[in-house]
């Protein structure tokens, strides 16, 4: 940014034109104790919930406890400036950050400051939005109905995401948690090409809550070598900043994405991950004496997780109409990807059955999966979508249709086949399509797959054209089918990546002579 | 400063018990010469000291304040060394003040200055303060060189600052967060 030093000095000239002005009122409070990145003050009379206070040295805090005689509140910003006895001032305003296109590509603290050394954020104070904001109501809402695609197959053909959905990511640590979100993030530049002043293109939101200064600087890197930054915003409140930059870290990033859908856009946000931001929580409301519950968490965290979630929607496309003082236009969306993680594959502990309750729909990663080479490593049993179906493009959905079922019966039946005794045919032939099932859905990192990709290939197995197949040749197989069909039926390939496409008979047959063909000819070089 | 809960307790039944036996002044008046007392650090310090027996507080309290108290303000000091709550005596002159205030439609507060205030200017913001929130308005004047110059006037939590730093203080936040570009624009 140039700096003029006319501006500077017209800026100076109204001040000193208006300092003779009128004598400003404020609210003022004492310190009475601080430490911990809490702190209590007396005064502040007429201080409102969640506003922000004003303390010496530019630090800032958010009052949390009012009670009777003190305020109890968090200290945003270095607590080691806070003595007590100093004097709060209160500003009568919420915590708000900036939002808009200003921030895409940026990685910023839990307010919106940047943090990436790229020079301040060029947005102005009418960009400003307090990061807890009202969920749309009912009426403002539709029905999820398009697909928020994640270019992972065992995904996108069993556990759709619609855009406006909230499908929780869980699984123990080192189970490709992030992973999964990162793939996702850089499947939207299909959207629209990576530009993010394109309307079609989807805004992705990552914050990262209690992460490893070096995971977000690596998520960074890969988005960028992927090409997927210029789209994206990066919240950042790590390991290292204080409990109440990581509590409020995900209600900045949601306001950020919200002004996106709001306008109409598309929004993909993840967080990542609630655990830690519940751990910071619980941290904050300790110190401040609120009585603690379960697990020592206060009573309001799930309240704490359901007001975040539910601002995830899909708008209703008269929204503008029905509320024009919110949304500039209607159809916008903001699909939530809240990541939990879990110690030893426990799903009912406190957190996360909360989170799974909220939620429309859960994938479960397993380190056993992991381990044994499943990557990713979905359980297809125990994760579900439960309004993501209304969401899958036609085509998908008729060739992944019996891919649910065929995976649990392999998983059942193997592990009677275990004991290898005699198998009756149709047994055998089960556990041979399961395998090879297995092996098509396993995909490498940071190769997100186009829908037609997806569909030719899932379609290959289903039909059981690839039972004949050795399973460790299955892999090889999909790699030179995809190219083979994008090489020889571009035209196919493109009528199946559109949305509306039906999965006719013509597109069955037609597909299932290149399968036949190219498997012919694998098989003839092998 | 916050008080101890017990303390506003205290003060509370002290006043209730005044204003019963129409004893306010009295009592009031009795409390000011306490607090003067207390307010020295070595005494509040032996008073909350808990190696001293609650007797020996007691004993020596009764010597050093004779019969000068009237019968509330020593009932006050008899139930305190009761129940060894000594501690919470250098609060109780203000606590008490503040029930008085609030029942008298009394409103304290400071008034800092750059410049020691005459009482003319006292009275004259006092008057305007009073006739603002409806209160009959004390204001207890501070020298504070570091305001450079004009009025600072805390109520409550309540600040209305007029002084020369506040002013200064302002325009430093508006420059911090001053859009230039903006401003740039609106002067073209």
């Amino acid at each position: 940014m140039e700096l003029h030093p006319s501006e500077v000095t017209s800026i100076l000239k109204k001040e000193i034109e208006g300092f003779q002005a009128a004598t400003a009122t404020e609210s003022v409070g004492t310190v009475l104790q601080v430490g911990d990145g809490v702190a209590r003050v007396y005064g502040l009379d007429d201080c409102m919930m969640s506003e922000l206070l004003e303390f010496p040295g530019g630090v800032y805090g958010m009052a949390l406890n009012l009670e009777e005689d003190n305020v109890g509140c968090v200290l945003l910003g270095d607590a080691s400036k806070v003595k007590e006895g100093d004097t709060v001032r209160s500003t009568g305003r919420i915590i708000s950050v900036p939002t808009g296109l200003a921030l895409a590509g940026r990685v910023v603290n839990a307010l919106g400051q940047p943090l990436d050394g790229k020079g301040p954020i060029q947005s102005g104070e009418e960009d400003l939005r307090p990061i807890e904001q009202d969920a749309p109501n009912v009426i403002e809402r539709q029905p999820v109905k398009e697909p928020m695609m994640t270019g992972i197959k065992a995904i996108d053909s069993m556990i759709p995401i619609g855009r406006g959905q909230r499908e929780l990511i869980i699984g123990d640590r080192q189970t490709g948690k992030t992973a999964l979100i990162l793939d996702a993030i850089i499947n939207q530049k299909k959207t629209g090409g990576g530009d993010p002043a394109n309307p079609d293109q989807v805004i992705c939101v990552y914050v990262a809550v209690g992460q490893k200064q070096s995971t977000v600087v690596d998520v960074q890197r890969r988005l960028e070598a992927a090409g997927a930054m210029p789209y994206t915003i990066i919240v950042n409140a790590s390991a290292s900043d204080e409990a109440s930059m990581q509590f409020i870290a995900p209600y900045a990033g949601t306001a950020m994405a919200e002004r996106f859908r709001d306008a109409g856009r598309h929004v993909l946000i993840a967080y990542d991950d609630l655990t830690k931001q519940a751990a910071a929580y619980r941290q904050v409301m300790l110190l401040l004496r609120r009585p603690p519950g379960r697990e020592a968490f206060p009573g309001d965290i799930f309240n704490l997780h359901s007001r975040l979630l539910e601002r995830a929607a899909k708008l209703a496309d008269n929204a503008h109409e029905l509320n024009p003082g919110k949304y500039s236009a209607g159809g916008g969306s903001l699909t939530a990807l809240p990541v939990v993680e879990t110690q030893e594959g426990d799903v009912s502990a406190y957190i996360p059955t909360n989170v799974i309750s909220i939620t429309d729909g859960q994938i479960f990663l397993e380190s056993n999966l992991f381990f044994s080479g499943v990557r990713p490593a979905v359980n297809v049993g125990i994760s579900v979508s439960r309004v993501g179906g209304s969401a899958q493009t036609p085509a998908m959905k008729k060739v992944a249709g019996g891919l649910r079922i065929n995976l649990a019966q392999y998983r059942e039946l193997e592990a009677f086949a275990q004991f290898g005794s005699d198998l009756d045919a149709a047994t055998q032939q089960a556990l041979n399509r399961g395998a090879r099932l297995v092996e098509l859905l396993k995909q490498g990192q940071y190769q997100p797959l186009d829908n037609a990709d997806q569909i030719v290939s899932i379609f290959a197995g289903t039909s059981g054209k690839l039972d004949r197949l050795p399973v460790d040749r299955i892999q090889d197989f999909e790699k030179g089918f995809v190219e083979s069909m994008k090489l020889n039926h571009p035209d196919l390939m493109e009528e199946l990546n559109g949305w509306k496409t039906q999965w006719s008979d013509e597109i069955a047959e037609r597909v299932g002579k290149a399968v036949d063909e190219f498997l012919a000819r694998f098989e003839a070089a092998a | 400063m916050a008080l101890p809960a017990a303390a506003s307790r205290y003060a509370r039944a002290l006043f209730e018990a005044a204003r019963e036996q129409d004893a306010l002044d009295r009592v009031a008046a009795d409390l000011r010469s306490l607090e003067a007392m207390v307010a020295e650090p070595q005494v509040a310090a032996w008073l909350a000291d808990p190696r001293v027996e609650s007797r020996r507080k007691q004993a020596l309290l009764e010597r050093a304040l004779g019969g000068r108290l009237s019968t509330l303000t020593a009932g006050l000091l008899a139930v305190l060394g009761r129940r060894s709550r000594q501690a919470l005596l250098p609060f109780l002159p203000r606590a008490f003040q503040d029930l008085l205030d609030r029942h008298q439609g009394r409103l304290r507060g400071t008034v800092e200055s750059a410049l020691p205030l005459d009482d003319e200017a006292r009275r004259g913001l006092e008057a305007a303060l009073s006739r603002a929130t409806g209160l009959e308005v004390r204001l207890e004047p501070r020298h504070v060189p570091e305001l450079l110059g004009g009025v600072r006037v805390t109520l409550g939590s309540t600040r209305y600052d007029g002084s020369v730093r506040g002013r200064l203080e302002r325009v430093r936040r508006r420059l911090q967060t001053a859009d230039l570009g903006a401003a740039a624009s609106s002067d073209a």
